[in-house]
């Protein structure tokens, strides 16, 4: 795996926005179907652009007795997290980095949007806001073991925690055939670590937006990039994690990678409007006696496999 | 050149934020404040070429300060601490305790006699630590998660003021009596 | 729509601005971030007024100089016992008479740990009517001569349905289904074929009945002893028969005799108010919304029987 720092500071933020601008505006247009709007495909793939300039001319809010500090600082922590997260993310046979403990830091990266989101919360003084961050603390402590052992289950098979290497043992086999538990496991924590529906309780419509309630302007965009950035940070590392990585036929390893990560993404995309919010108090339950043993199996299976 | 220059940034900053610790006046600062104390003191870490846990301590500490914030803050509810509140009392005597307890720590460190590095480093220091950790240290990590798994289960029973009883009724077979109904059927 | 003032360029009053809602509306106006634009709009005059709005905000909208915010009336508690027994702090916490997905007018003080409801209180209402007349829409004819039509009070019942559908899916974050049904009641309205809605309303009584994930969120929700009947889901479940029942009489041209003016069969088990604070206390704020979406279509007690309700 070649490694680029010029590509991680310049490409990648632009490359990664580019991808969920896409994403958004593929979104936008089932909306406009699903509403029946009476308007033209090109005018709702033009909504992000639109809402991108409605919110850079937005005034920013400030509320009452706010945390100013703890609230810009979490609003921010959001889209950095992602963008340090997806510094291991290869396209190809190329990653901005490939250090020895890539695993490892892209869970930690991932980890900082508990604390963005719930200083997010808490910043503007705001019960609603604040129920908001409080959820996400609650659903962490719900999809984060699962969402380890997924991850520990592919490092697990490669025999290392370098990315690059857990793609490299994929030549024969991918690891999504021989750990699905891990990979439905990873699909369901990974839209929950990016408060993705049906996980976006954080940002509930109950709470009139949640951690978002009062957020408006630039403020409101870094955040709401930031929460995209996760999707697609998420659904590109499920590529090297299970599917193989830039394997596959005819096409070159970066397109493959991009055609498996807008999949995964439709999967996401597509999920949220299947799905009713989840709410902790119910999926709390199946997460520990269900999906954690599931996963500790599957782990003790792929561990059996190597050995053996 | 450059890494003298990160270590003492790393180490001023980590000294600095785990003093506001108790100089802020709200809970959430001081919390996040002391996570950022040990973020630096990862990223010191890391210095040390020591990648997985330099890595390991921020992703602990983040999920440590954000559980511990929720539990403060839980028995003091003030969005964005509109109460300000001091994290210490006796002023003058506790900051020259800690003063004094700093000043004689960082002096020990530079009148200790360190042992000299012997050998080369190893490669992969993941892999050496994993090996240390799973070879000679087996016996101390075991014990130490015997530990702590029997500190949470006993934490858990002493804190629980219902029993399977109390759910469940006198012989068990009831439906559980929660004040809100989980989402597995038992 | 905006869900929180943060998100809007636009506050629209629509209907008559009652006293009840003066200072609510005032205060939502305070919090929109500039640019931003006010509209009233009284009936028939929609369209002209939002383009009016629309060629405001485009020239930077409008630059009122409001002093600073005023205080959300966010008061510190005492401390007090949780369902654990523990003693934590407390938030109060009014919600309503204007949040997104709410019973019109309907305010509820919470006493909040955390994002459990520990106390609730609902306020009385003192200008009940606001926007009721528009539910007699079918008998609106009465005393011009014209025929009501037994196809005409099933259209009415199904846009009330389809409309207290709309936000128990909103709330519950089933964005794509609450769309759908409020496609559904705005076509109604609009008088669309009863054929064509007849086969998208059936489509979305098949897609709700077949989601598991959402029958296992809302059992055992808001459940009472005696007076309202069942959970969240056999409410949910129950709105679903009735419209399935009633969708049929769309093309019915039968004529309805005007005895049963103003109450049709709206007749509802219990009165929100007397059960509401039972309902919502121990539960979380999630729950809590989802149970209040559940409890529509929203009546008041004079028009249920007496104030007290129907039952004790």
């Amino acid at each position: 795996m070649t490694e680029g720092t010029g590509w991680a500071v310049l490409v990648l933020p632009l490359a990664l926005t580019a991808f969920a601008l896409l994403a958004l505006a593929a979104d936008a247009v089932v909306e406009v179907r699903v509403a029946h709007a009476r308007r033209s495909v090109a005018a709702a793939a033009a909504d992000p652009w639109r809402e991108v300039a409605r919110l850079l001319v937005g005034q920013r809010r400030t509320t009452v007795a706010a945390d100013g500090v703890l609230w810009r600082s979490g609003v921010v922590t959001v889209p950095l997290a992602a963008l340090l997260a997806a510094l291991v993310l290869p396209l190809g046979g190329f990653a901005a980095a490939d250090p020895g403990v890539g695993i490892v830091w892209f869970n930690a990266m991932e980890i900082l949007g508990w604390a963005a989101l719930w200083t997010a919360g808490w910043g503007p003084n705001s019960p609603l806001s604040l129920i908001g961050g409080y959820r996400f603390v609650a659903q962490g402590m719900c999809y984060e073991l699962p969402h380890m052992f997924a991850l520990i289950t592919a490092a697990t098979g490669a025999g290392t925690l370098r990315v690059g290497g857990i793609v490299d043992a994929q030549a024969e086999l991918w690891f999504v055939v021989w750990m699905p538990v891990g990979f439905v496991v990873y699909l369901i924590s990974a839209a929950a670590m990016a408060f993705w529906g049906p996980f976006d309780a954080p940002l509930g419509r109950d709470l009139s937006g949640g951690v978002v309630a009062e957020l408006s302007g630039v403020d409101r965009l870094v955040l709401l990039t930031g929460r995209w950035l996760l999707v697609v940070v998420a659904a590109g590392m499920a590529v090297p994690l299970f599917l193989g990585g830039g394997r596959g036929p005819l096409l070159p390893a970066w397109l493959w990678t991009l055609v498996k990560t807008a999949l995964v993404l439709t999967f996401l995309l597509w999920s949220r409007r299947r799905f009713p919010t989840v709410r902790m108090e119910r999926f709390t339950e199946v997460s520990w006696l269900v999906l954690l043993p599931l996963t500790i199996l599957q782990a003790l299976i792929v561990a059996l496999v190597v050995l053996v | 050149m450059l890494t003298a220059v990160l270590f003492w940034l790393f180490g001023v900053s980590a000294v600095v934020f785990g003093f506001l610790v108790f100089r802020l006046d709200s809970m959430a600062r001081v919390t996040f404040a002391l996570l950022a104390s040990f973020v630096f003191v990862a990223c010191e870490v890391l210095l040390l070429g020591l990648s997985y846990l330099g890595v390991v301590i921020v992703l602990m500490m983040v999920m440590e300060m954000v559980i511990m914030a929720v539990f403060m803050i839980m028995y003091m509810m003030n969005p964005a601490g509109l109460m300000p509140m001091a994290m210490y009392h006796n002023k003058p005597g506790a900051m020259s305790v800690s003063l004094g307890t700093f000043a004689v720590l960082a002096t020990g460190t530079f009148l200790v006699d360190w042992p000299e590095s012997r050998g080369s480093r190893p490669s992969d220091t993941t892999k050496s630590l994993g090996e240390s950790l799973m070879g000679p240290q087996m016996l101390t990590m075991m014990v130490l998660g015997l530990v702590l798994f029997a500190t949470i289960v006993a934490t858990v029973v002493l804190a629980t003021n219902r029993g399977r009883y109390d759910r469940f009724g006198d012989d068990l077979r009831a439906r559980p009596d929660d004040p809100v109904p989980g989402g597995v059927r038992r | 729509m905006a869900l929180n003032p943060a998100d809007a360029d636009l506050v629209v009053v629509a209907g008559p601005l009652t006293h009840r809602f003066t200072e609510p509306v005032e205060r939502i106006w305070r919090q929109v971030p500039r640019p931003r634009a006010f509209v009233r709009v009284r009936e028939h005059e929609v369209g002209d007024r939002l383009d009016t709005a629309s060629v405001v905000l485009s020239r930077g909208g409008e630059h009122e100089d409001g002093g600073g915010e005023v205080p959300n009336g966010l008061v510190m508690a005492d401390r007090g016992t949780d369902r654990d027994g523990l003693a934590l702090d407390r938030l109060h916490v009014p919600l309503g008479p204007l949040l997104p997905n709410w019973p019109a007018g309907l305010v509820v003080h919470t006493t909040l740990q955390g994002d459990v409801i520990q106390h609730a209180q609902v306020d009385p209402p003192d200008e009940v009517g606001v926007g009721e007349d528009f539910w007699r829409w079918p008998w609106w004819p009465a005393g011009t001569g014209e025929e009501i039509t037994s196809g005409g009070v099933a259209r009415i019942r199904l846009v009330e349905l389809l409309d207290a559908l709309g936000r128990l899916f909103a709330v519950a974050g089933w964005l794509d289904v609450a769309v759908r049904a409020g496609v559904l009641r705005d076509f109604l309205l609009e008088g669309a074929e009863s054929a064509w809605v007849r086969r998208r309303l059936l489509r979305l009584i098949t897609r709700v009945r077949r989601s598991r994930t959402w029958w296992w969120l809302t059992a055992e929700l808001g459940e009472h002893r005696h007076s309202v009947v069942g959970d969240v889901s056999t409410r949910c479940s129950a709105w679903l028969n009735e419209m399935e029942r009633i969708v049929v009489d769309l093309d019915s041209t039968e004529s309805v005799p005007l005895d049963g003016l103003g109450s049709g069969d709206r007749s509802v088990p219990v009165s929100p108010q007397r059960v509401l604070p039972e309902l919502l206390e121990g539960t979380e704020f999630a729950s809590a919304r989802l149970i209040v979406a559940s409890l529509e279509p929203w009546r008041s007690p004079d028009e249920v029987g007496s104030p007290g309700g129907v039952d004790d």
